[in-house]
């Protein structure tokens, strides 16, 4: 099967970021982040279940599956869009930092995939 | 209560699952973006970070152009952004990423086996309307009577995108496809499943061509076997039936009546004389003998008009190609109806008959100086004759007034150095 580098980019970038995710929000549940005792194990288990579901979202779109592409948009749109408090109200530069790259990386996936390529994609 | 429950639930059936995720993507794209734009400005105009407290950024009061730098943002980029994020959205729900592309190729696998475009046709419409998610397909095609087939339906009432099947600057047919989900990547699978839609009609249409010109010619040849046998039969052979009985005749009274025989024999050597003329006749028709006697060019010089001041001349390649007989007869037959339609109608004093030849055409023009054609003209048997014999051969015809007087035919035939 041939991929574009649009496919392959978004896929590792989808991924890499719901890998890194899922592992914060296993970590934080695991030791019970004092951050995070506002909103209870809540918030961690909604990432974990977010990020798995990017996983599997990434896997669809390595394989060039519409479904994968269509969940990923989606699933790196809610992580952008829970990500963009932060860059607001993170009240130093390096807090702001960590929901900016999640919003731009949600961006960049969301773009990548969106944007076709001029080559054909074919299935072999 | 129970009309509108119905209604809304008719509604909700009609409305297509991939509309609705399309629409319900790009509203979701949308809002991601006016936050995210909102938030980038907000969090860079409040640089450097962390010096106040975070919540009064959104106090309009404070920062309220932020606020309307957002905006401008906004303003100036929300109907480039949503105009792509539409398209692009469509363009991903809508169309099979895996198998957009293999489309032209199921078309041309379907068309390669097509024995009938009546069960094809259809087939292939079906087929592009499926993996393009296309509401409604149409194709129509055909020269004289006009076939129209039809897949989906357009009840949304969605605007049509009209795409026109032709080979070789021919038309062919039209293609009409709903407007809704035509991104740049689907129109030019179109485009190239109609050309091969194209191609694969023209070799219908051409096969249709073909079968009728076969049936006209095993008619032709039925026609003129009917009339040689016609001619035979009923001129021919009562005619040397009465030879035999006049022979019996005179040579009973060879011994009786020697002088009556004699004048008897005359007679005989007479009606021999129209027998001969008619055999000749009948040989003519079936090819001139002027043609192999003399050729082409001289049996076309030496075509005598009786009665006539008409001074004819012939214009042709020295030294002539070797045409086909077929060529060579119409030509000729073309040329003869030509000359005595000018010698009946033109009232002209001199007929020109040009033959040119080029590396695919032969044309043959007949001009002369007479009157031209009347306002009034119809076309006569002997028209359509010539046209027919152009056609029979792939070549036309054509008959107009020339400058400043006289009429000039025009015949072009396909011709080739190997056989004519």
């Amino acid at each position: 099967m041939k991929r574009s580098t649009n496919i392959v980019i978004a896929a590792a970038l989808t991924a890499l970021y719901n890998l890194l995710s899922l592992i914060r929000g296993a970590v934080d549940i695991a030791t019970q982040n004092q951050e995070l005792q506002n909103f209870g194990n809540g918030f961690a288990v909604v990432m974990v279940i977010l990020s798995t579901i990017g996983l599997i979202s990434a896997y669809g779109i390595w394989q060039n599956q519409k479904w994968g592409k269509i969940l990923a948009i989606i699933v790196m749109g809610l992580s952008g869009l829970v990500a963009l408090p932060g860059v607001i109200f993170a009240p130093t530069l390096t807090l702001k930092l960590d929901p900016a790259s999640a919003v731009v990386a949600a961006i960049v996936v969301i773009v990548l995939l969106l944007r076709r390529p001029k080559e054909a994609v074919v299935a072999e | 209560m129970k009309i509108q429950f119905i209604n809304l639930k008719r509604k909700l059936k009609g409305i297509n699952p991939g509309s609705l995720l399309s629409s319900g993507l790009l509203g979701f794209l949308l809002l991601i973006y006016v936050f995210a734009v909102y938030a980038f400005v907000i969090a860079l105009g409040t640089y450097p970070f962390g010096e106040e407290p975070a919540f009064s950024v959104i106090q309009p009061l404070n920062y309220w152009y932020l606020n309307l730098i957002a905006l401008l943002c906004l303003a100036l980029t929300i109907v480039p952004v949503t105009r792509w994020l539409h398209r692009s959205v469509n363009d991903l729900v809508f169309s099979q990423d895996e198998n957009l592309y293999l489309l032209p190729g199921r078309v041309n696998q379907q068309l390669r086996e097509m024995t009938n475009p009546q069960i094809t046709i259809p087939r292939v419409i079906e087929t592009i309307g499926t993996a393009l998610h296309l509401s409604y397909v149409s194709l129509e095609f055909g020269t004289e009577a006009k076939q129209r087939f039809i897949f989906g339906s357009n009840s949304d009432q969605i605007a049509i995108h009209e795409i026109p099947i032709h080979y070789l600057n021919e038309p062919l047919g039209t293609l009409w496809v709903s407007n809704r989900l035509l991104s740049d990547e689907v129109h030019s699978v179109l485009q190239e499943c109609t050309q091969q839609i194209g191609v694969a009609l023209y070799v219908v249409q051409l096969t249709d061509v073909l079968q009728t010109s076969r049936e006209r010619t095993i008619i032709a040849r039925e026609e003129e076997r009917r009339r040689i046998r016609n001619d035979l039969h009923d001129g021919l052979a009562p005619t040397l039936s009465s030879f035999q009985l006049q022979l019996s005749a005179i040579r009973k009274l060879m011994s009786k009546d020697p002088e009556k025989a004699e004048k008897m024999i005359a007679e005989l050597g007479s009606d021999l004389r129209d027998a001969t003329a008619e055999i000749r006749q009948l040989v003519y028709d079936l090819r001139p003998p002027m043609l192999d006697e003399l050729g082409l060019i001289k049996a076309l010089s030496n075509m005598r008009q009786t009665g006539t001041s008409l001074r004819l001349e012939v214009a042709a390649p020295d030294p002539m190609p070797e045409l086909s007989a077929a060529t060579e007869v119409a030509i000729y037959r073309i040329a003869t109806e030509a000359v005595h339609n000018v010698v009946r109608h033109a009232n002209a004093t001199t007929c020109t008959i040009g033959i040119t030849i080029d590396a695919d055409t032969l044309t043959l023009t007949i001009a002369d100086d007479g009157q031209g054609i009347p306002a009034s003209h119809q076309s006569g048997i002997g028209t359509q004759s010539m046209r027919e014999r152009a056609a029979e051969l792939g070549g036309t015809f054509s008959v107009r007034s020339a400058e400043p007087n006289g009429t000039r035919i025009k015949v072009r035939l396909p011709w080739r150095e190997d056989n004519g």
